[in-house]
This record gives C-alpha cells, sequence and structure tokens, in this order.
C-alpha cells in the first residue's frame, strides 16, 4: 500500500516539504508526521531517503486497478 | 519549518515552480540585485523532476568535444527539429552550471534537494512554499504576476512582479512508476489561459516500469549511493526510435526484458558514459509501458521561445526548464543528460532576461487586481454540490490515453475518438469537479491542466501528419521533409485550440542529397512501403 507507516516521527517536517503529493501532514498536537492522503503516494521514496531517523515504511504495492500502456 | 504565508506579496520578479530551472533563474536575478519570490507547490530543490535527477551533461572542449561535432550528432538523432540555438547556449555554459553545482555542494549528495533548498533561501529570495498557482495576472495582455492558495490552510495568495518566470513545467497523466504525479502540466496550463504559445505536445516519453510493482518504478533507480553524475557525449544515433517498445507491443510481441536499470556510473575518461560495474548483477524483468504517460521529451514541449530567448510571446512572462519548448534534444533523447543541464543553463538565461525586462516595468499593485473574481473562480470547487471528484475523472481520463494505442502508437480514427473522450471531460465533468479541502482543490486545478494537456497531445499528434522521432503514425509512417521540417504551436483562440505550424529555419534542414534511407536510418513499421506507394502515385 504504497507509503505504510511512520514511527519514531522527531517533527522534523522534512517528510511533509520534499513529498510531491502531498501524502503527508503534521500533527499539530503530536508535532508528528501522519499519512493523511495514502491514496495519492507515488512511491517515489523521495519521503524515506530524506528521514533522519528511517521512521518511514514504504512498500512496493499499491492498492486499486492501475492503468498502464499494456497489461503484462 | 512550514511557515505561514503572507495573502499579499509585491516583488520585482516572481518565479512559479523551484525545480533546477527556477533555483538558477532565482539565484541569477538574485545577484542582479532584484528582489525575488519563487513558489512552490512542494518546496525548491525537491521539486518537479530535480530531486530525481542523476545526470548532467557538459560539452567540454578540453575533454575533446568538439562543437559541430554535437551540433550533427543531436541533429541527426533529434531528427531535424532539434533547435541548434539553445544547444548552442547549452555547449556554452554547461561547464560553468556545473562548476556552480559543484561549488554548491550538490553533486555528492544523494539529498541534493536539500542543498538547492538551502542555497536559494540563502540567496535571499522570499521562498514560498505548499503553494499552488493557479492563474496568471494580467493587465492589458502583460502578465503582472499569479494567483494561488496554501496547501495547509486554504487561504489564497495574490503576488504582483515586474516580470513572471515560469518554472512549473512538464508533466502527465499521473501515471505510475515514474515520480511525475505531482507535475500536471501547471505552467503550460496557466501560460495557455493566458495567451502563451505553447509547442512540442506530440512528442513523447515513453519510460517503462517493471510489470511487477509497477507502481514502485523508481525501485530501478538507486538514489541512495549517489547524486548528480558528469555524462558523455551523445552517441551517434544511440537514441534511435525511443518508441521501439510500444511498436513492439503493438504487433503482439511479448512485452520486452529490461537489462540493467538506467543507472549513471560517471563518465569515463574519453567523455563517454560508464558500463555498469562487471560484477553487478541484475534481475531481468518484463516491463510495461506507460510509466511516464503524458510527459514529451524533455524539454521538447512548453512555452514556444520567441526568438530562441526564454520570452513568452506574452509581455512579462518568460519561461526556463521543462516549461520552456525550446527544442533542446529534438523529438527524442538525443543524448543523456541534456535535460538537467538544459534546464539549469536555461534557469540563468530566464533570470538575466526578465531582470532586464524588470529592470524598465512597472510593478502593479496589488490593490489593482480583482482579486475578488480570480478567488471566486480558484475557490469555487469548494462550493459545488456534485458527486464527481477529480481522483475519479484521472482515472477515467487515464483510461482514455494512457494504453499504448492511442498516444504512443497513433492513428488518426483512434486521435479523434479520445479526443471526443476528453472534450466530453473536458465540457461536462471538469466543472462539475468538487474539492472537500485545499488537498483536493490542488487535484482539482491539476485535473484541469492534465485534460487541456490531453487535448493538446491528441490535437497536435492528428495534426502532423508524419511520423518523426516519438512520434509515430500508423497512417502516415514516414519522415514527411517537405511539409513538416515545422514545429506545432498552440494557443486559445475564439474556437478553441488553434494549431500553427512554424517553419524550422532552412539552414538547419538535413542534407537532402542524402537519400531518405540514411538520412534517417531507423525504420518506423510500414515506412519503406509508403514511401514507395507514394513514389507510385
Amino acid at each position: 500500500m504504497a507509503i505504510e507507516k511512520i514511527e519514531n516521527c522527531n517533527g522534523c517536517q522534512l517528510c511533509v516539504l520534499v513529498c510531491p503529493t502531498d501524502v503527508i501532514r503534521m500533527d499539530t498536537k503530536s508535532n508528528t508526521a501522519q499519512i493523511v492522503y495514502p491514496d495519492d503516494c507515488q512511491i517515489c521514496y523521495l519521503c524515506e531517503l530524506y528521514c533522519q531517523e528511517n521512521a518511514i515504511t514504504i512498500t512496493q504495492q499499491k492498492a486499486g486497478e492501475l492503468t498502464l500502456g499494456w497489461g503484462a | 519549518m512550514v511557515k505561514k504565508i503572507p495573502s499579499e506579496i509585491e516583488t520585482d520578479i516572481l518565479i512559479i515552480g523551484g525545480g533546477i530551472a527556477g533555483i538558477f533563474a532565482a539565484v541569477t536575478a538574485r545577484q542582479k540585485g532584484f528582489e525575488v519570490t519563487l513558489v512552490d507547490k512542494g518546496s525548491p530543490g525537491n521539486s518537479g523532476s530535480t530531486p530525481f535527477a542523476d545526470t548532467f551533461c557538459v560539452f567540454d572542449e578540453e575533454l575533446g568535444h568538439q562543437r559541430q561535432d554535437w551540433i550533427d550528432t543531436v541533429s541527426f538523432n533529434g531528427e531535424y527539429l532539434n533547435n541548434r540555438a539553445w544547444l548552442e547556449k547549452m555547449m556554452d555554459h554547461s561547464k560553468e552550471r556545473f562548476q556552480d553545482l559543484k561549488d554548491w555542494g550538490v553533486l555528492d549528495d544523494p539529498k541534493f534537494g536539500l542543498v538547492l533548498r538551502k542555497h536559494v533561501i540563502r540567496s535571499k529570495t522570499k521562498v514560498i512554499e505548499r503553494v499552488m498557482m493557479t492563474t496568471l495576472l494580467q493587465i492589458e495582455g502583460r502578465v503582472v504576476g499569479a494567483a494561488g492558495f496554501a496547501l495547509d490552510d486554504g487561504k489564497p495568495l495574490t503576488i504582483t512582479a515586474k516580470s513572471t518566470i515560469m518554472c512549473a513545467g512538464a508533466g502527465g497523466f499521473k501515471p505510475v512508476g515514474f515520480p511525475i504525479r505531482s507535475l500536471t502540466h501547471d505552467g503550460d496550463a496557466m501560460a495557455y489561459r493566458a495567451g502563451a504559445e505553447i509547442t512540442g505536445k506530440e512528442w513523447i516519453d515513453a519510460h517503462g516500469t517493471p510489470a511487477q510493482n509497477p507502481a514502485a518504478g523508481r525501485k530501478q533507480f538507486d538514489m541512495t549511493s549517489h547524486g548528480i553524475f558528469m555524462t558523455g557525449q551523445p552517441k551517434h544515433g544511440a537514441r534511435a526510435l525511443n518508441i521501439d517498445k510500444e511498436i513492439k507491443v503493438h504487433q503482439g510481441e511479448l512485452p520486452p526484458l529490461a537489462g540493467p536499470p538506467p543507472y549513471a556510473f560517471g563518465a569515463l575518461p574519453d567523455g563517454t558514459q560508464a558500463p555498469p560495474p562487471p560484477d553487478m548483477e541484475f534481475e531481468k524483468r518484463t516491463m510495461v509501458g506507460g510509466s511516464s504517460a503524458g510527459l514529451a521529451v524533455h524539454k521538447a514541449e512548453g512555452i514556444f521561445p520567441q526568438d530562441n530567448t526564454c520570452a513568452s510571446n506574452v509581455p512579462g512572462l518568460y519561461a526556463a526548464g521543462d516549461a520552456l519548448g525550446s527544442m533542446l534534444c529534438g523529438t527524442l533523447y538525443a543524448g543523456i543528460g541534456f535535460s538537467f543541464s538544459g534546464s539549469s543553463v536555461q534557469g540563468v538565461c530566464a533570470g538575466e532576461e526578465a531582470s532586464d525586462y524588470a529592470a524598465t516595468a512597472e510593478l502593479v499593485p496589488v490593490s489593482k487586481i480583482d482579486t475578488k473574481s480570480v478567488q471566486q473562480t480558484m475557490f469555487e470547487p469548494l462550493e459545488r454540490e456534485t458527486a464527481i471528484t477529480p481522483a475519479w475523472v484521472t482515472q477515467i481520463m487515464q483510461s482514455a490515453v494512457i494504453p499504448y494505442y492511442v498516444l504512443y502508437v497513433k492513428e488518426q480514427s483512434r486521435l479523434e475518438a479520445a479526443l471526443t473522450n476528453i472534450e466530453f471531460m473536458r465540457d461536462h465533468l471538469a466543472p462539475k469537479m468538487i474539492a472537500g479541502n485545499p488537498h483536493e482543490l490542488r487535484q482539482v486545478h491539476e485535473t484541469v491542466n492534465m485534460l487541456l494537456n490531453a487535448e493538446m497531445k491528441l490535437r497536435a499528434s492528428l495534426f502532423r501528419t508524419e511520423s518523426r522521432g516519438t512520434h509515430y503514425r500508423e497512417d502516415y509512417p514516414a519522415r514527411d521533409d517537405e511539409d513538416w521540417l515545422a514545429w506545432i504551436k498552440i494557443r486559445s483562440g475564439e474556437e478553441g485550440m488553434e494549431l500553427i505550424k512554424h517553419p524550422i529555419p532552412e539552414e538547419w534542414h538535413p542534407d537532402k542529397s542524402v537519400p531518405y534511407e540514411d538520412r534517417y536510418p531507423a525504420r518506423f513499421p510500414g515506412e519503406l512501403e509508403f514511401k514507395t506507394k507514394q513514389a507510385a502515385e
């Protein structure tokens, strides 16, 4: 399911800034990053690359039927 | 880090889009002493295609590169519709721009997006992040700024500027597997609605993705081990027919297997690209297409450059990077690393030209702008009461234009059928899309922009009645040097889109004394039969 979980977030907000598709938002109460729009994750791994705490888990699967150039 | 955003800004130069072109434009205009504001849907350095770049092409005579050889090779590979003036500029300045990136500490850091962001902030550019611009503001035809809204609190932002540089280029149909789902041709769409000429929509980027977990195609690139590599010189004919796998599938052959992932392994002393290490093992994977659907060859599409500058035909509006249809490579990828290098060079050019314009242009105060009507249009989807979501419209648009037989292997009746479908979405679905929050409002505007791009791609593909580079028409399977040594420009007319043929300079034409089959050694299916039949008629 693309971006799966964020654990042990230190609240640095880098993932919010670098996510190209606005999947992650800050929860102001806990000052941690939350996955708010997982359907829009494009599995580009930028958030994982930038996270200083290795807090983000991404899987390669995406839910739903995907439109491709052809099936294989 | 996510800062509060003002509702109004007055600035000398506005830059929309913070990829590598926007960053170079900002730094250049700052060096010239202008106040610069850079707005990005995400954050500069981490935006657009930039954070995924890995190669930078440097022209360097000290490495034995020869100017005429590059011009000949790129023209040959790009099938003669490349813009030689932009290639010359790239060759003139790529080495300096590469040195800039080296000086900024960008090259060896896999997280170079953050380094670029720091650099542009340090230049005292006013950086506005997580704001989507939707509309260019105009007074008497001149672009005097832009308006948009913040993704975090949904509040409107109006910016006026003496000159505006569009760097929010490129886009696709939110395909899976290639990281361009944030890119929806916002720059082309804003500029088109402001009266700018848009070019290059018939050319196709044909990246693939592994059939297993196709949405995770980005995993085929190794992002954690390196930053930006310098690449070698373009190889003669090396990039011919980028759409060969689509053609194979159309002919009933099995989808191709991919070899090594498209890593760059640096440059060899002779300037050519290094191969992967011999002990490196690669999994052979079945590849599927469409992972960059909706995107053209980098640099081929965008705002049409007037007289080979970064200026558009609309006063006050400039463009650089993938927002500028510079045709640096031509109709297909003429060499590796041209895109990042070209965008860097063009960013500086745009920064200089927009500065020259700003030096004598007047700033229109925000109070002179009819912000109420701009914001009414922008926020309308929040007020609508229908059940049509942008996610659904995007999904059905994808089904209409991503399959290989529409915009990869093209033919008149199929293009027309898709166009009818897209026109229906444009007229009946787009005006009904709803948004419940700023995230969805962004998606509504992105979907409108994607539909516009789809229409442009289909119309340009119908208009070009030949095959060339990445544009393959089954019904016109040969290059047509008599009629089509020309670019297509699209502009908004009274009755919708107008398509105009813009001939390339005659001195850039191929040598027509060279036999056709040698002039164009890459073959489209049915091409020679078509030529023979044509000759008989």
